[in-house]
């Protein structure tokens, strides 16, 4: 009898064992382009920030230009930033508006990410979420001690996966521009945003925000 | 006698006003956005940018340019491990009692063999430092964070969280020292270190905010959540801004804005881009 329980015991862990099998690497294939998408760009801001100073601003701006747009859906994040508003807006502003988004948030990952003093992503774990979304959770640690966690979200785009938040601490980056932005347009309205990010770019590029 | 009748008046004194207190957090709870006292915050948080840019920067600027990394970073974790017990008293109050053991552990450890809390040795052997406050025990015991505040010379807080300020003097340790001139400077030490250790976060806010005002405000809400639920990621929230929005507000102002229109899904081109979908539906599986 004691036999007969200990060998359902083991078929049960075995069948378990076998289904863990299957769902692994399907799981990791369904959440696998979207980590690899996260990993490149970390990789380049790594690489960026280790040559950061030789480069310069302008540098890093051209460097991380075509790979924040590779791996960022910045016109739908621009999009979801607005919320109401962008229904509003014409064609025109439109695209005013996302490409003054495009160049501000190329010019913050290059004002931030300037110089390397030991900095490395860690802890890269993938689940999919609503809307068929991909979240990737990661670290990022200065000699081994850990700044801050740092979550991508990342949705498909025209057969390839593309961030579209990134949530650091539990504070959402979108969420934070959304609230910024909407409540520019509200009080002074569209030009005024506008004017205000083409400054900022400005600000950024000249070095002016200084710590 | 008499002894006896204002033993009693007292409690009932403070059973009102706890009462009192409880019920106008509860109400500030429920009173809509999160900031219906944004007038009077503004005008507080100009006057702490002003004081900071004016003192407060200039005095953690000379501080970092005389005192070297390794001296900071002692000072910091002694300034830490002073306040910690305030830490453990919200652990024990949350009903964490294994959270609390170990914070006891913590700071038996930093305060011993960590020589005062000068180094921080604990948390190499696993004993991790929290982040418990009253606001956060207040907010595990279900009452609602209540308006967010601006507080001059604190920054920003919420109205549930402002017990912290006074609970955070009564738990540290340089409150039962009893030497003046010993605690004094040494908790003017304590505010310049904290500025001089805010600085990396005060610059990524003028680096990143087109409204500093708001960049903050909404910051520290999301982070406060997000300590609330001890650190897990607000998913709930995350995916919530990947919805369609409603209709906008009515401006305050005239806005310069065209026409309303019916939301087109794809409508932009990103220079040096080809225009694609913006975002396409999601493919079955």
């Amino acid at each position: 009898m004691a036999g007969q329980v200990t060998m359902r015991r083991w078929a049960g862990a075995m069948a378990a064992a076998w289904l863990l099998g299957l769902t692994a690497p399907a799981y990791a294939a369904q959440t696998g382009p979207a980590v690899a998408v996260v990993r490149q760009f970390q990789d380049t801001l790594i690489a960026v920030m280790k040559v950061g100073k030789s480069l310069g601003f302008e540098g890093r701006y051209g460097r991380l230009m075509p790979v924040v747009r590779r791996s960022h859906n910045v016109a739908y994040i621009a999009e979801l930033t607005l919320g109401p508003y962008w229904g509003r807006l014409t064609v025109a502003q439109r695209q005013a508006f996302v490409h003054a988004f495009t160049e501000l948030t190329v010019a913050t990952y290059a004002a931030q990410f300037r110089r390397y003093s030991g900095q490395a992503f860690h802890r890269i774990a993938s689940e999919k979420v609503a809307q068929g979304d991909v979240l990737v959770e990661t670290d990022i640690a200065t000699r081994g001690r850990k700044d801050a966690t740092i979550d991508y979200l990342l949705a498909p785009t025209g057969g390839h996966w593309q961030i579209v938040n990134i949530v650091a601490n539990g504070v959402s980056d979108l969420a934070l521009k959304r609230a910024q932005y909407t409540a520019i347009i509200h009080r002074k309205g569209f030009p005024a945003l506008l004017a205000a990010l083409r400054g900022k770019v400005v600000q950024l590029s000249h070095g002016t925000v200084k710590g | 006698m008499a002894d006896d009748a204002r033993y009693r008046a007292r409690r009932f004194v403070g059973r009102v006003v706890g009462l009192g207190w409880f019920l106008f957090l509860g109400g500030c709870a429920t009173s809509g956005g999160p900031d219906p006292l944004a007038a009077m915050n503004r005008r507080f948080y100009a006057f702490n940018s002003a004081t900071d840019r004016l003192i407060m920067s200039p005095v953690a600027h000379v501080y970092k340019a005389a005192a070297p990394k390794p001296l900071r970073a002692s000072l910091t974790n002694f300034f830490h491990n002073v306040a910690y017990p305030n830490v453990i008293v919200n652990d024990f109050l949350q009903g964490r009692l294994g959270q609390g053991m170990d914070d006891i552990g913590r700071f038996v450890l930093n305060s011993t063999v960590g020589v005062f809390g000068l180094f921080d040795v604990a948390t190499p052997l696993g004993l991790k430092a929290h982040v418990e406050d009253a606001g956060l025990t207040l907010g595990r015991w279900g009452v609602g964070r209540g308006p967010y505040l601006v507080l001059p010379f604190v920054g920003p807080d919420t109205l549930r969280n402002t017990p912290s300020l006074v609970m955070g003097v009564f738990t540290n340790v340089l409150y039962y020292v009893g030497a003046p001139a010993l605690t004094v400077p040494l908790t003017v030490f304590d505010v310049i270190n904290a500025r001089a250790n805010a600085s990396a976060s005060l610059r990524y806010v003028r680096e990143n905010a087109v409204d500093k005002y708001v960049f903050t405000r909404d910051a520290y809400l999301q982070h406060r959540d997000y300590l609330q639920d001890d650190g897990h990621l607000p998913l709930k929230a995350v995916e919530q801004l990947m919805l369609p929005p409603g209709p906008p507000p009515a401006p305050s102002h005239p806005v310069p804005l065209a026409p309303v229109a019916p939301r087109p899904r794809v409508a932009v081109t990103i220079p040096g881009r080809p225009v694609v979908p913006i975002r396409p539906p999601v493919p079955a599986g």
